[in-house]
This record gives structure tokens, C-alpha cells and sequence, in this order.
């Protein structure tokens, strides 16, 4: 509990103010309707667990952890809410309150396999080993693939490959799987989190390798901010998102495009948006393909409304997570687009999710899987 | 005594599991509204409701009178005055799932919406037609429309459209029965009789639940803009409103803030406010560009002729950009910042407008008597339904409520504040609403007319089950 009295303040005002900005954006609250599912609740349920009225108790877990860590309420708020839920949410766990099961599964598979989808990591490993990059022991970049790209969405990967190469990027790839442990530690796993971040740097270390390029916004965020916290260390590695990376590339002119024309418009996903603050270098490489008219969603950038996959929120609450994800897709339908690009393996699966539930026709697509069509 | 498992299955019947809580962390987030009553006792309902539609509330009610048990409407849980709050524990009925924007009638000037509708999304509703709706509170993003018909909300809008009461021309409202009624109608002056909309109107749901309302909406002014304007005192400040009505100006917005407001409203953009500013007032117009630059031209007179010096862009801009929060301005709010170390809470009142200097150096003096010489916020004036000249004022004072002392302070001040204005010839203000706030001396001022709306309450609720204990009425 003392971890989180240091958010005293923020709870304490919270309860004073009670304007319930963060509310009626909330991708929880607008799917499960009690105030309390609302970064104003969670605060208010801290407020009451440091008071001493409430208990961290079953009740108050299934409250916190939906949560899918989309940090809109911080904007709103001015207090970073999305931050306190989550030390919460990592006290619940810590403290072996029985947390919902769709969200302890994160972790649990997460400690049993290494990854949250309890693939054997050996796969991931020879996925990994097939690609020719793996052999390399030298390269101006390393490329870390996350689990969700190795075990969801490999498809993804064969295009990001593809750029890079038709850009004649210097790259190599790990022969090993390593979960960068952002499913874990959104779900209040800390320690596991904190094993991963280990190894991850451990890999990079062996690799003798400075400059990483990720392109899991989840992994990014992870690598990016989320290692200094739980290493309480400096950052030892330049860390680089693909969308910067590829944007760059395009704007050197090294990658030959052919024209489409499309209206599209793009998701900001959480963990690279808000999070991390790559709201252009996406919408940069879109606006550069000739014939694309690129037009933006009611809500975009900062204000940027959640596909409702993260923060564990898509296995703890798979329907309520797509039918937040379906309410995404109507927005980009309202645009006139037919393409709703992203650049985030979770939110592209979410999304393609929630369509598909509302039979839309909007077609889903990643950053990289459009470019690679066109290079 | 309650049955309580008995009224949650009710309930439940009625809504469905997933919109009724009895537990006690939702509970809890609904026993708190934006005032310092709902932190000074326990306001914690036993259960929650969250019905869908009209006739699911009307059913919640009527297992409320036959229970005997008090309900209390909660919509944003906005409310500076503890009028939500739960004052006998009960029921708490959300009504934030009735938010259907119904019809939006550009020909005819009029908006029908549910009442749990939030205020913004009527706001855009109205735009995506063309017309414009003019209540806009600062809360407007979280507030709902039935929360602002129930404590009169104002509006930064208000000096040009009125108050939220002046936007009404029909209502929805269930009874204590559980009976629907339907009050007004499209058109304008659809009230034949006693116009019945005032029973419901700012009464804080003591008299009836209102579901559903048609709503005034204008034609889309196609330009607006403002400027902001020092002064050294209050006088002077409502002098040059005066004069500006006189000259026949009509702005939208007037707000007056003295020195200390407008240093917490400038906190998140941290923009410094001239030393010699002790008034200031924001004055917006809107119209064509012709009406607005010579309404701003003539505003900008009359206020130097006061001794006023216009305010630099920025605090202008900033100050516009702290109250008119909406769908793109949202992380511009003060709300939350600046309030980790007290809670400011309001004395609502209105004195005769020649008494507004008096009615704040007595504050100024009551504070000193108090010993809160360095508090940070002051006066809060607002222009109203009658143009640009002010009709009411408000005093915050932040307190710290982690010491008990300072809580059982603030309730002794808040007497004398009170008292002081009815002395004055003034008046509690229902412009927050009164709650549990202002409620207090609400019998001294009306005296024998409190009689009238006990028996008209014994009449509309004869069980009390509508916001017991709230507003002034009997537990």
C-alpha cells in the first residue's frame, strides 16, 4: 500500500474536483457504465484504499484492472490517472488479490513459456533463425520483433522486411525470442516485467548492439521508457519506432513507391501516441504515397480514442475489448476512408476484431503492410 | 428497516445485473459531488441503478415508493452544491444512460434530448445541423442536461442566451408515482396555464425526475472573438458593463474574476497577470464580423472610460480557453490541477448589484477574521440573462479538508457569508444550485412561502422519497 501513497495528491484532488473529464472518453466506462470503471472511479477507489474504507479486495481488482492503460484521462486530467491505476493494478498483483483470470493469464503464461501466448519459445526461435538477417553478426541496426508480431501477426514481419531491404537498411535480427514483457507488466507483473527487461538488455549486450529498432509500439513504449523504471537505470540503447525509421526513409528518397489511391485514415495507437509522442512520422509516410488522401478520425493525436486492446483489457475482456475496437472502426467509417492503417500489431488485430463483428468493410492494414505492397 | 436484498433483485429485474451495484467501491463513487458537504459527512448510497430508458425509470421509482425507499438522481456528479449526494443512503439512480440526442430541428430552432444526454454532445449535436445550443458550462464535456436543468447551471454563454432555464420549451418528468407527464412543447409559449416547467426547473429533483427535454436552439453565430480588460475594483469593473449595456452592446460572454481567480485559472498555461489588475472581465462577442468588432470596439470604451486596461492576448486567450471547455480543448482545464492542497468551495449568493464591492471587502474582512489571510481564490461575477451587466457573485475559498478545524471553519463562515447577503437584501443563488450547500437558510428567506413548497413537496412526493433530506426539506 505504500507504493501507493505517493499518489495521495492526485487521488485527494480527484475527490475534491469530481469533474469527470477523464469519464465519457474512458473505453472501459463506455462499455462496462458504472462510474467507477472511469479513471475518476479507479482514483476515488485509491483515495478510499489509502483512507482505509475499502480493501484491496476481489470487487476492487475487477474495477481496476479494466483498464486498458490508454492514458486519455491523463490528458484530461492533467495528472497522469493511467499511471496511479497501474501502480494499482501492480499492488492487486503484488499483494495476491485474486485478479480477474483473463488478465492473470498475461502473467501466468508470461512466467510458464516466456511469452503471453504460451507458445514454446523454440518456435520463436526458428521463426527467428529462418530469416537471413538472424545470421549476421554485424549490422548498423537490430531489429527486435515482439511476440505478438512472431506469433499473431507474422505476416507482418514479411513486410517490414521487405522495406528494409528494398531500402537497403543494414540490419540484423536476434536469434532469440524474448518477450519485452510490457503484457506482464500492464497487468501488474512487475517482477516478471522486470525478468524480461533483463534479458532483453542481456540480449542486446551479447549483441554487442546500440541501435535497436522496434516496431511494436507496445515493445517501443516498453524499451523506451518503461526498462529505465524497472532497471532504475539510464538508457543503454538507442531506441528507434519504425514509423520514424521508415519515414526517414522514405523522405531520403530510398525507397521507390508506386502511386494508390486511397482514402485512408490512421489510428494512433496508445503506446506509441500518447505514450511516446509519434503522433507524424506515420502520417508523414502515408501523405508521401502518391494518390493517397489521408483524412483524420473525429478523434486523433493526442485525443486519440483506444481500440480497447491494451493494457490486458483484450484478455481479460476479449468482447468488451472488440466491441470498443468496432466503435473505432464506425469513426473511421465516418471519415469516407476505406483503409484504417495503424502501427501496432495489437491494435491492428483488435481492430480487424471489431470490424469484422460489425461487418464493416473497412479494410485493416499496418504502416508496413501498405508500403510493402507498394515498394 | 430496508430489505436491501429484496430492493437490489428488484432493481435488478427491472435494469439487468450488469446496472446495479451494491457494492461498496461503487458505492463510494457516488457519495462525493464537487463540494465540501459530500467530504464532511457520509453520503454513501446503498445501491446503484443505471436504468436505459424512460419507462425503466419510471418502474425504479415506483419500487423506490413502495419500498419507502429515497432515491437520489445522479447525472455527471458534477454539482458544486451536494445536491446528488445521498443524504439518507437509498438509492442512487444514474441517469447517464438516457443520452439520446432524439431530434435536432434546425427549421423550428429546437433540440429534444434524454436527459442524461452530456451537455458537449448536445452542443455538437446541434452544430452538426447548424445550429448552435447555448448552455455551455465548464463541465459541459462531463455535465449532463438534466443535471444542469435541476441547479440552474450557467452558462459562458449565458450573458447573450440566459441561463439554462431560459433554453427549456418542453420537459419529460416522472413523478414520485412513477406517472409521466410531459410539460410545454415545440413551440414557443407552449404553456397555456401556470407554467408548470418551473415546478421541475432548478429544483434538484426534489419534485420530480426529469427524462427527456426540447431544448432552444439558435442560428450558428458565424464569428465570435473577446477581449479581457483589467480594472482596479469591482465598481468600476460593473460600470463599464453598465455602460456597455447602455450603448447597445450584447455580448455572449461575461465573466469577472478578480486578481486571485484569474491566478488559478492561468495555472496550467502559467500566464502571468499585470500587478495593477485587481478586477478583470472577459467580455466575448458573437455575430458577423462587423457586429462583433464594433460590439468589442464599444466594450473597449466604456471600459477605459472605467479606468480599465485591456489584457494581453494570451490572458485573454487563456482565460477563454480555461472556460470554454470542449471535445478539442479538454486538456486545457483547470479543474483538477491546484486542488492537491484544498478543496475551494463556493458561497453562492446575490446582493443588489450597487452592494457587490461591499458584499466582497466584507468576504476580504471575514477571511482576516478567519485567519485566511494568504488564499488564493476570491470573487467569481457572472453576467446573466440581462446582458452584460453582472447578476451574481460567487466567493471560493480553498480549504484544506484534512484538518477538521478547517472544515468546521468553513461551515461557520459560510453563515456569516450568507447571512450577511440576505441582511444586504440579498438572496441565496440557485445558480449552482442550493443543495445541501446553501440550504440551510433557505426557510429564513422565504418564510411563509417556505410553507407553499413543503405542501406542494408533501403533494408531488408525499412519501419523500425524492432527494430526502436534501435542499432544505425534512429527512
Amino acid at each position: 500500500m505504500e507504493r501507493l501513497e505517493k499518489f495521495e495528491d492526485w487521488a485527494r484532488a480527484c475527490m475534491h474536483v469530481r469533474c469527470g473529464f477523464c469519464r465519457e472518453n474512458c473505453p472501459a466506462y463506455s462499455q462496462l457504465q458504472l462510474d467507477t470503471y472511469a479513471a475518476k472511479g479507479k482514483m476515488t477507489i485509491l483515495y478510499h484504499l489509502l483512507k482505509g474504507k475499502l480493501e484491496l479486495d476481489e470487487a476492487v481488482a475487477e474495477r481496476v484492472f479494466a483498464c486498458t492503460s490508454c492514458g486519455l484521462c491523463d490528458v484530461a486530467c492533467g495528472y497522469n490517472q493511467s499511471e496511479a491505476i497501474h501502480e494499482m493494478k501492480t499492488v492487486l498483483y503484488d499483494q495476491g488479490v485474486a485478479i480477474p483470470e483473463g488478465y492473470m493469464k498475461v502473467s501466468t503464461k508470461t512466467r510458464e513459456s516466456g511469452n503471453p501466448y504460451s507458445v514454446d519459445a523454440n518456435e520463436g526461435a526458428r521463426f527467428l533463425q529462418s530469416l537471413p538477417e538472424s545470421e549476421l553478426s554485424t549490422a548498423d541496426y537490430t531489429l527486435f520483433l515482439g511476440c505478438t508480431q512472431i506469433y499473431r501477426e507474422s505476416n507482418e514481419i514479411g513486410s517490414l522486411l521487405k522495406i528494409l531491404r528494398a531500402a537497403g537498411v543494414s540490419f540484423r535480427i536476434p536469434t532469440e525470442q524474448i518477450c519485452c514483457g510490457s503484457p506482464a507488466y500492464r497487468v501488474g507483473d512487475e517482477a516478471q516485467a522486470r525478468e524480461q527487461a533483463r534479458r532483453v538488455t542481456n540480449l542486446f549486450e551479447r549483441m554487442e548492439s546500440d541501435n535497436i529498432l522496434v516496431s511494436c509500439a507496445g515493445c517501443y513504449r516498453m524499451l523506451i521508457h518503461d526498462y529505465e523504471i524497472l532497471l532504475n537505470d539510464d538508457a543503454k540503447f538507442k531506441i528507434t519506432h519504425s514509423m520514424e525509421f521508415l519515414q526517414e526513409l522514405v523522405q531520403d528518397d530510398k525507397l521507390k513507391i508506386r502511386p494508390l489511391n486511397a482514402i485512408i485514415t490512421y489510428h494512433d495507437p496508445c503506446h506509441l501516441g500518447r505514450h511516446s509522442g509519434v503522433y507524424e512520422a506515420p502520417r508523414q509516410i502515408l501523405s508521401s504515397i502518391l494518390g493517397v488522401k489521408l483524412v483524420e478520425m473525429e478523434w486523433n493525436r493526442k485525443f486519440a480514442k483506444c481500440c480497447g486492446a491494451g493494457g490486458g483489457f483484450r484478455s481479460g475482456r476479449g468482447e468488451d475489448a472488440i466491441a470498443i475496437a468496432a466503435n473505432r472502426v464506425r469513426e473511421a467509417e465516418a471519415t469516407g476512408a476505406s483503409i484504417l492503417v495503424t502501427a501496432c500489431p495489437f491494435c491492428l488485430r483488435n481492430l480487424r476484431d471489431g470490424a469484422q463483428s460489425v461487418n464493416s468493410q473497412m479494410k485493416i492494414e499496418s504502416v508496413e503492410s501498405l508500403l510493402a505492397e507498394l515498394v | 428497516m430496508l430489505d436491501h436484498s429484496k430492493l437490489e433483485k428488484s432493481l435488478i429485474d427491472i435494469v439487468g445485473t450488469k446496472y446495479v451495484s451494491s457494492e461498496l467501491c461503487d458505492r463510494l463513487v457516488y457519495s462525493k459531488d464537487y463540494s465540501i458537504e459530500g467530504i464532511a459527512d457520509d453520503y454513501t448510497p446503498d445501491i446503484i441503478v443505471k436504468p436505459g430508458t424512460v419507462d425503466e425509470v419510471a418502474e425504479v421509482v415506483k419500487i423506490a415508493n413502495q419500498m419507502n425507499v429515497p432515491i437520489y438522481t445522479w447525472g455527471g456528479g458534477t454539482s458544486m452544491s451536494g445536491n446528488p449526494l445521498a443524504v439518507e443512503h437509498g438509492i442512487v439512480l444514474d441517469m447517464k444512460r438516457l443520452n439520446q440526442v432524439l431530434d435536432v430541428d434546425p427549421d423550428n430552432l429546437t433540440i429534444t434530448v434524454q436527459a442524461g444526454t452530456i451537455i458537449e454532445n448536445i452542443y455538437n449535436a446541434a452544430l452538426d445541423e447548424g445550429v448552435f445550443f447555448a448552455h455551455h458550462p465548464e463541465s459541459s464535456l462531463s455535465s449532463t442536461i438534466g443535471g444542469a436543468l435541476s441547479c440552474m447551471g450557467i452558462s459562458i454563454y449565458g450573458a447573450k442566451y440566459g441561463y439554462v432555464y431560459d433554453q427549456v420549451l418542453a420537459m419529460e418528468v416522472i413523478l414520485s408515482s412513477g406517472k409521466k407527464i410531459r410539460i410545454g412543447g415545440k413551440s414557443y409559449l407552449s404553456l397555456p396555464t401556470h407554467n408548470l416547467l418551473n415546478l421541475f426547473l432548478g429544483a434538484e429533483g426534489t419534485l420530480g425526475i426529469i427524462t427527456e427535454t426540447t431544448l432552444k436552439v439558435y442560428p450558428k453565430p458565424p464569428t465570435r472573438d473577446r477581449i479581457s480588460y483589467g480594472f482596479p475594483d469591482i465598481t468600476t469593473a460593473i460600470e463599464a458593463c453598465k455602460e456597455a449595456h447602455a450603448a447597445g452592446c450584447w455580448p455572449e460572454t461575461v465573466f469577472l474574476f478578480d486578481r486571485r481567480s484569474l491566478v488559478q485559472y492561468m495555472e496550467r498555461s502559467k500566464t502571468p497577470i499585470p500587478d495593477e489588475v485587481s478586477m478583470a472581465v472577459l467580455f466575448g462577442a458573437s455575430g458577423c464580423i462587423e457586429m462583433v468588432e464594433t460590439t468589442l470596439a464599444v466594450i473597449a470604451k466604456c471600459s477605459k472610460e472605467q479606468g480599465g486596461s485591456e489584457l494581453p492576448q494570451d490572458i485573454t486567450q487563456s482565460w477563454w480557453n480555461s472556460i470554454n471547455i470542449g471535445k478539442d480543448t479538454f486538456d486545457q482545464s483547470n479543474f483538477a490541477l491546484s486542488h492537491t492542497e484544498y478543496e475551494p468551495d463556493l458561497v453562492d449568493a446575490c446582493v443588489p448589484l450597487s452592494r457587490f464591492q461591499e458584499y466582497s471587502d466584507f468576504c476580504d474582512d471575514l477571511k482576516k477574521e478567519f485567519g485566511w489571510v494568504d488564499i488564493d481564490f476570491g470573487a467569481f461575477i457572472v453576467g446573466g440573462p440581462r446582458g452584460p451587466i453582472p447578476f451574481c457573485i460567487y466567493f471560493s475559498v480553498p480549504i484544506d479538508t484534512r484538518i477538521k478545524a478547517e472544515v468546521d471553519k468553513w461551515f461557520q463562515f459560510k453563515e456569516r457569508m450568507y447571512r450577511r447577503a440576505l441582511e444586504m437584501g440579498g438572496s441565496l443563488s440557485n445558480a449552482n444550485g442550493l443543495g445541501l450547500r446553501s440550504s440551510p437558510w433557505v426557510q429564513d428567506q422565504l418564510g411563509s412561502a417556505w410553507d407553499l413548497l413543503t405542501d406542494l413537496k408533501s403533494l408531488l412526493d408525499p412519501k419523500n422519497i425524492l432527494n430526502r433530506g436534501n435542499r432544505g426539506f425534512s429527512s
